[in-house]
């Protein structure tokens, strides 16, 4: 019987008005935020050319490890193009300071490149998917019992043998037959399109990945047909069951998400990053009132009167590279680095818990945000959705640990063979040809112009781990088990609430 | 027989479930954000006041020596607006900051430190926000079956049977959704600007009423359309169900189809260069310029007046002018193509409501592009105020060196003296005058639709 339920309410449902209009602005919809996306991304991966390639550069041309900042280039996130996450918020370049922990990465591959066009929203794959497909999930759903009663046959239906939980059942499942061929079209379209790209490769996890995103909406659609279902078995006429289908739809998918949002916003205060950063300024103050004293006590130690170099040049994070100035100055210098380089990380160090209470402040107002998400089906979706793409706040936050976890790794290998201590770090010249002062003052210091670039083949790299698919479902899971729980809800409320239905 | 219409419309919708259940769904809304925006706003006031006071602060120190004052890079941020409860304008999404210095405006940049980039980037829950998306809603769910949905309950026949013209019938019920859709609308405002007044952290003033006026009257017009666009697919179908979907589409076309697609029509249709390219030929001007610069263009030393000075100045100077050159044009290009697409949503009655409301407040890009205006005629004054100040200092060559201090004035300078920039706030006269060609857009909208509705309806078979 519930077979017979299902086949004849997915025919009239598919040859209805509503399955044209759905299907049409899908063929809309689904092309054009694609393209939108795709084209994104390709900008992106564009970026990441440039910018990797100036980063090996740069590399390539180290002659001392002072100026060893290797700038890390995250790879653009393919999956970015059906749901963004907060990978549209962040930047794509990490470089690595000792005098500070990597905290947020900077760069242009987030932002277009007229910053004004941000302004103009563009709905990625998985937004546009949440919007349509909970629409037409209420409004094919919202007259499931409603209409039966008004035309007259629900109890047409009930004087056979036919029970109320199985006619129930054979109702929801045939809508959600109904909306299946929407669903599947969408994501047939938008694969078509990232399969047609030829800049776009996606590896056989990520297809898996999409499979599962494929799962996820169906439960989705799921959700929002059981409430639509409810709402028709609560009222008695179709026209307050639209209405009341439809308010529940601005709430849960516009309304609330923006609330939610705004709220946690206004809920939980962060600290300006002006004040952070002046604090860490001021620790840099003090570090460098620090190396102030300790230059003149080297000097001292030394015997020195003054400093002179030749070739000096110098830049951000301690970095410093001379040759041809006298030996007196290298010794300096070397004195000065064996002193200063331990120091400048035991205050990255201090730095660090300055810019942790403030990342704990902006988790805390995402969890927030998260917490108030619960309340729209929606937000659940797109939650468990943004982890299996890779763009959730944890896929960020687990990166850039990485990152940090890189930074030590190299602090490591610089430590383990002494570098701060050896001439290397800011002379590419061999100690064997540093010139006396007097010599220096002569002008007898025949040094070479050119130098031979480090050779960096045993400098740690960094490999950037992409969350594996298991804990991408493991962070997927709270969303998906309450996509479920709720279904579970919605069918038990609509189960009660038919039974008490008046058949008259 | 109009009144009796009109008000036997208006009682049918106050007492219907859904006019029931959408005013508490409005109070909220509007509630939360009011609520939210106080709370919002006096942060950022607050930290907008610590980040003027450390402004302020690096100005008197870089006064100690004049040339500092004049090259030294300084940043100017838009003040958070105490309107924006009406309508943030995106001004979250624009750029906010300006980058410049006696010699030159640099660039503008979007400054994100009080931002959280873990929270996903919304709207704010703005009087504006709630119109276009949830009273522009409503409109539509009160308006798709005022025909259709008569003709299904088989009343329609009955009222026509009355000596009453259908124009009259017509123009009673969209005159009466708008009304109650109009009332919702000034009834949350009204609460909302209660609640700010109770907290005493909003200033509420002539100006903010006149704007509060002004949006009302930008609200009014854009429900009047939306209804019409209900009352169009009402009289289009003989079904309800049918006429809620084309109401939707209309909804979800105007609302998301349209300006979710403005990106791409800006990628396809105005393309304009790569940041990176343009980069690329600053740095390669950059390149050029110092491969051709005469020897000695890097000298430098204790004397302002050390001849190579002059070479000095001369090639910052070329530096300066070759970044500006390439980033002036990059920066007009984007302010091109942003208008041009623009242009293009205005198809979108809900994008002309967004640009009535930059007009009506005097934010978002327009904000925007006159600080940049006004800037670049500031840089001016500026730099001849430095060049007066320098010329009467015996100790400086006056080689003017856009970057660096070798060769200008080293006196120190009072901060009182200094030009400072102030934003201007546009006049309402301005205001009203850019508004008409959008409010003749809105009504000529209204209108065709209206008589669109009217001839369909006219022909609409009762039976």
């Amino acid at each position: 019987m519930i077979w017979h339920i299902v086949k004849k309410d997915f025919l009239l449902n598919i040859f209805s008005a509503r399955f044209i209009i759905g299907v049409l602005l899908c063929i809309i919809l689904i092309p054009f935020t694609i393209s939108v996306s795709i084209d994104e991304y390709k900008n992106q991966l564009r970026i990441y050319a440039v910018d990797k390639e100036n980063s090996e550069k740069e590399l390539k041309q180290i002659k001392v490890y002072s100026g060893l900042k290797p700038e890390l280039i995250k790879y653009p996130e393919p999956l970015g193009i059906l749901y963004k996450g907060i990978n549209q918020n962040v930047g794509n370049k990490v470089k690595i300071y000792l005098q500070e922990y990597p905290l947020f990465p900077t760069g242009h591959a987030s932002t277009r490149d007229n910053p004004l066009l941000n302004a103009f929203f563009s709905l990625d794959f998985i937004t546009v998917l949440s919007l349509v497909l909970s629409l037409l999930a209420l409004v094919f759903s919202y007259d499931l019992i409603t209409r039966e009663h008004e035309e007259g046959t629900l109890r047409l239906i009930f004087s056979n043998y036919t029970g109320r939980i199985p006619f129930l059942i054979g109702k929801i499942t045939g809508v959600l037959l109904s909306l299946l061929p929407i669903l599947f079209f969408c994501f047939l379209l938008s694969t078509l399109f990232i399969v047609l790209s030829p800049d776009i490769k996606l590896q056989i996890s990520d297809w898996i990945r999409v499979a599962i995103l494929f799962i996820f909406s169906i439960l989705y659609i799921l959700v929002f047909i059981l409430m639509g279902t409810i709402i028709s078995a609560f009222v008695k006429s179709s026209s307050t069951a639209i209405v009341l289908s439809m308010l529940c739809w601005i709430w849960f998918v516009f309304l609330w998400p923006v609330s939610g949002s705004y709220l946690s916003k206004s809920i939980v205060k962060t600290d300006l990053y002006d004040n952070v950063r002046n604090s860490l300024d001021d620790l840099d103050k003090e570090y460098g009132k620090l190396e102030g004293e300790q230059w003149g006590a080297i000097q001292k130690r030394l015997n020195m009167r003054g400093t002179n170099w030749w070739n000096a040049s110098g830049g951000e994070d301690g970095y410093f590279e001379t040759y041809g100035s006298p030996s007196e100055t290298m010794e300096f210098h070397r004195q000065l680095n064996t002193w200063k380089e331990p120091i400048r990380l035991s205050y990255a160090d201090r730095k660090w818990p300055v810019q942790k209470a403030y990342l704990d402040g902006l988790i805390r107002q995402q969890k927030m945000e998260k917490n108030l998400s619960w309340f729209s089906p929606s937000e659940i979706l797109v939650q468990a959705v943004s982890c299996l793409c890779r763009s959730s706040e944890k896929d960020f936050l687990r990166y850039m640990d990485e990152t940090r976890q890189y930074r030590e790794t190299l602090v490591t290998y610089l430590k383990d063979r002494n570098l701060f201590e050896k001439y290397i770090y800011f002379t590419p010249q061999d100690p064997a040809t540093f010139v006396s002062t007097a010599d220096f003052i002569k002008g007898n210091n025949n040094v070479p112009d050119h130098f031979n670039t480090l050779d960096l083949k045993e400098v740690p790299t960094f490999i950037d781990i992409p969350a594996a698919i298991d804990t991408s479902l493991k962070d997927s899971f709270t969303g998906i088990a309450a996509l479920i729980l709720i279904s579970i809800i919605l069918f038990s409320g609509s189960i009660i609430v038919f039974n008490r239905y008046q058949l008259r | 027989m109009f009144s009796t219409l009109f008000i036997k419309e208006i009682q049918q919708l106050l007492y219907s479930f859904r006019f029931q259940l959408s005013l508490i769904i409005v109070l909220l809304v509007f509630t939360i954000g009011t609520i939210a925006f106080i709370r919002l706003y006096s942060e950022e006031k607050a930290n907008y006041f610590v980040y003027h006071k450390e402004q302020l602060k690096n100005l008197e120190e870089q006064a100690k020596n004049a040339s500092h004052l004049a090259t030294l890079r300084k940043n100017y941020v838009l003040e958070p607006r105490s309107n924006s409860i009406i309508s943030d304008c995106k001004e979250k999404m624009f750029p906010n900051q300006f980058i410049y210095s006696a010699y030159n405006v640099f660039n503008l940049e979007v400054r994100h430190d009080n931002v959280n980039p873990l929270l996903k980037p919304v709207q704010n829950l703005s009087w504006s926000f709630i119109v276009s998306v949830c009273m522009s809603f409503l409109a539509l769910l009160f308006a798709f079956d005022t025909i259709s949905g008569e003709k299904e309950d088989h009343t329609l026949a009955l009222t026509l049977s009355n000596q009453i013209s259908r124009g009259k019938i017509l123009w009673a019920k969209y005159a009466s959704i708008l009304s109650v859709i109009t009332a919702t609308t000034v009834l949350g405002i009204l609460i909302s600007i209660l609640i700010m007044s109770i907290s005493g952290k909003i200033l509420i003033n002539t100006d903010f009423l006149i704007e509060t006026g002004g949006f009302i009257t930008i609200t009014f017009l854009l429900i009047a359309l939306v209804t019409v666009f209900g009352l169009l697919s009402s009289v289009f179908s003989r079904n309800s169900s049918v006429s809620l979907l084309i109401s939707l589409c209309f909804w979800l076309f105007f609302a998301i189809i349209i300006p979710n697609t403005s990106v791409y029509w800006a990628n396809k249709l105005f393309p304009i260069e790569h940041r990176n390219e343009v980069e690329a030929k600053i740095a390669q001007g950059y390149e050029d310029l110092c491969n051709n610069a005469p020897p000695g263009s890097w000298s430098s030393s204790g004397d302002p007046f050390y001849d190579r000075h002059k070479l000095r100045a001369d090639l910052q100077m070329k530096l300066m002018d070759n970044e500006k050159k390439f980033n002036l044009s990059y920066i007009n290009d984007m302010f091109h193509q942003f208008e041009e697409t623009r242009s293009i949503t205005l198809l979108s009655p809900i994008a002309q409501f967004d640009n009535l409301n930059e007009v009506n407040l005097g934010g978002g890009y327009r904000r925007l592009k006159e600080n940049w205006n006004d800037l670049q005629n500031y840089q001016i004054q500026f730099l001849e105020w430095f060049k007066a100040f320098d010329a009467k200092d015996p100790k400086s060559p006056h080689w003017y060196n856009p970057n660096e201090s070798y060769s200008t004035s080293w006196k120190s300078v009072s901060i009182s003296e200094v030009p400072v920039y102030t934003e201007k706030i546009i006049p309402f006269s301005s205001r009203i005058l850019q508004s008409g060609k959008y409010i003749a857009l809105l009504l000529a909208y209204t209108a065709i639709l209206f008589f669109i509705s009217f001839v369909l309806f006219v022909k609409y078979d009762v039976r």
